[in-house]
């Protein structure tokens, strides 16, 4: 399997290879692989050998394909294609069929894209390690017995092991950049309203924002062009047309995450992200900043996150769509029943945790003095981003962590998300970037956060870590 | 702030969910744990900061009051666990 998006582009448009060989290799190689990572949880081999055809006869009829024609892309669970169940890896959603889908489907579709099946995350997107999931624990495809990290773990184990060359997940407080860090491949985080949520099932809806995984920056650049651009569905859709990559090679301000390098960071994962500073201090200014209330994002994030969880999952009663009790009762009971069965863990302790905190006598102490602290952030980049581009720092502070490890306690788990919440709480586009492993094999990442709208920079930068890192 | 067995009853009862009397101490534990960890918001006096509710920079989105095709009766039923083909089908309300 061609693991480069824009290699298969170029081949099937000019008749070097079919879709349909691409498709077949694809699934070829998920049914090889598939099994040991439960990366994907369901195929649609049929429907994409269908899509593959239709495009070869396009071709043969010599008209005009789509910039991702014939490009297999694995779409997380929680991203609606209309008919296709989409679980959200719940016992909750476990047989719902969309009647509708989701904005970013109908334009990888209008590209001349091949869905090629959904792919594992943690229930509902809460989770940091696709541990939480009703299909089981996604395995790293880099060394099976640790986590590829979550909640898109799916997704970043897809690409990262070659079955795709593309995925999508979502990103709530890190959701897409940990796992690309932890799998070792590029995931970009959009800023707050590029990519239409029409069709994503909500977690924290003032969070939430789909991206693309892939192996190189500019299958980044093309994946985000299909998707992304204003959408009527949506109304926290950012004004403008899509995304344009343009490469550009100027001067960037960039700005060092200091203490984020000094805290407790593991010591080969302080090296790789340092040294490759180290290499782009030789072409762009780069100076230390200090971004005010870091020490508070996590606090502020699972706050915030929770109440807008147990908000939005009120919907599910076991009435309209989704499972329900065979309990006998009444309506209440039933619901009760419903939701207790239908909901995981992790989705039960957020809607607690979010509950309490919007509840009466605790909502000024907890919700609003979060709220104010994520203003107080958001001013904290704005200012920064006066003076640099680009932020750099660790994506984690460690690479990936063995399956199970952190269950016994949840805030050690919320805390892996420690460098990654503060961009959704801002808003601001951030990527993780691969830079080498670690002496077991490990993928280290590393992240770069820009200003509202500035993914071009993210993806320029990106594009000459790849280049240094490859040099090495 | 002390997270009680009748609080994470009367979250339970809130939050429309049901949990089993292992699933109750966990979860109590677990909440008092995360609230710790929460605390040290309180440190901070922001008297003058409003409240920030959202990420985007969007204010009043309007569209034109336009109709639109809708969902259809048989695609508005198909993910109901129990209908009778006019209407969703739910447990008993009224004695």
């Amino acid at each position: 399997m061609d693991t480069s998006a824009l290699d298969i582009v170029t081949q099937v448009r000019s008749g070097v290879r079919s879709a349909e060989d691409v498709v077949r290799a694809c699934l070829q190689r998920i049914e090889s692989l598939n099994p040991s990572s439960n990366a994907l949880v369901e195929t649609w081999g049929e429907s994409a050998l269908k899509q593959a055809a239709e495009i070869d006869g396009r071709r043969s009829r010599g008209e005009s394909l789509g910039r991702l024609a014939g490009v297999p892309v694995a779409i997380k669970d929680n991203i609606c294609v209309r008919d296709r169940v989409c679980g959200c890896a719940s016992r909750m959603l476990q047989s719902y069929r969309p009647t509708y889908q989701a904005t970013v489907i109908d334009r990888l579709l209008a590209e001349d894209a091949i869905l090629i099946g959904r792919t594992n995350m943690d229930e509902f997107a809460m989770g940091s390690a696709t541990e939480y999931s009703f299909y089981g624990p996604t395995k790293n495809p880099r060394a099976l017995q640790y986590s590829p990290g979550g909640s898109s773990g799916g997704s970043a184990a897809a690409v990262a092991s070659g079955m795709v060359p593309l995925a999508l997940g979502s990103d709530t407080g890190g959701s897409i950049r940990q796992p690309a860090a932890f799998c070792g491949v590029y995931g970009l985080k959009p800023s707050y309203g590029r990519v239409s949520r029409f069709g994503l099932v909500a977690y924290a809806s003032s969070f939430d924002q789909i991206g693309p995984f892939a192996n190189s920056p500019q299958d980044i650049g093309l994946l985000l062009s299909a998707i992304s651009g204003n959408d009527p569905r949506d109304a926290t859709s950012a004004a403008g047309g899509p995304f344009e990559h343009q490469p550009a090679s100027g001067l960037l301000r960039l700005g060092v995450l200091q203490t984020q390098l000094d805290s407790h960071l593991d010591p080969e994962v302080k090296q790789a992200v340092s040294k490759v500073i180290e290499v782009l201090g030789k072409t762009h200014e780069t100076q230390t900043v200090n971004l005010a209330h870091q020490e508070h994002a996590i606090a502020t994030y699972y706050v915030l996150a929770s109440s807008e969880a147990a908000s939005n999952l009120s919907r599910y009663d076991g009435m309209h769509y989704g499972h329900r009790s065979t309990e006998k009762g009444d309506l209440e009971e039933v619901i009760r029943a419903s939701r207790g069965e239908g909901f995981g863990e992790e989705v039960k302790r957020r809607i607690l945790l979010g509950t309490f905190a919007l509840s009466e006598g605790y909502a000024d102490q907890y919700y609003n003095q979060a709220l104010k602290v994520r203003h107080q952030i958001r001013d904290s980049y704005e200012q920064t981003f006066q003076d640099v581009d680009v932020l750099v720092g660790p994506t984690t502070a460690a690479p990936a962590f063995e399956i199970g490890c952190h269950q016994a306690d949840p805030v050690a788990m919320y805390q892996s998300d420690e460098f990654t919440v503060a961009a959704n709480l801002a808003g601001v586009p951030a990527m993780s970037v691969p830079v080498g492993t670690n002496q077991q094999g490990l993928p280290i990442g590393l992240q770069l956060q820009a200003a509202v709208g500035q993914e071009q920079q993210l993806l320029d930068l990106a594009e000459q870590i790849h280049r240094a890192v490859a040099a090495v | 702030m002390e997270v009680t067995s009748e609080t994470v009853a009367y979250l339970e009862k809130l939050a429309y969910l049901r949990l089993d009397e292992s699933q109750r101490s966990q979860l109590q534990s677990d909440l008092n744990k995360i609230l710790a960890f929460a605390e040290q918001l309180g440190s901070l006096s922001l008297p003058d900061t409003t409240p920030m509710t959202h990420a985007g920079q969007q204010v009043n989105v309007l569209r034109a009051d336009q109709v639109c095709p809708g969902l259809s009766r048989p695609e508005a039923l198909r993910n109901a666990p129990a209908s009778d083909g006019q209407y969703y089908l739910v447990p008993k309300v009224l004695d």
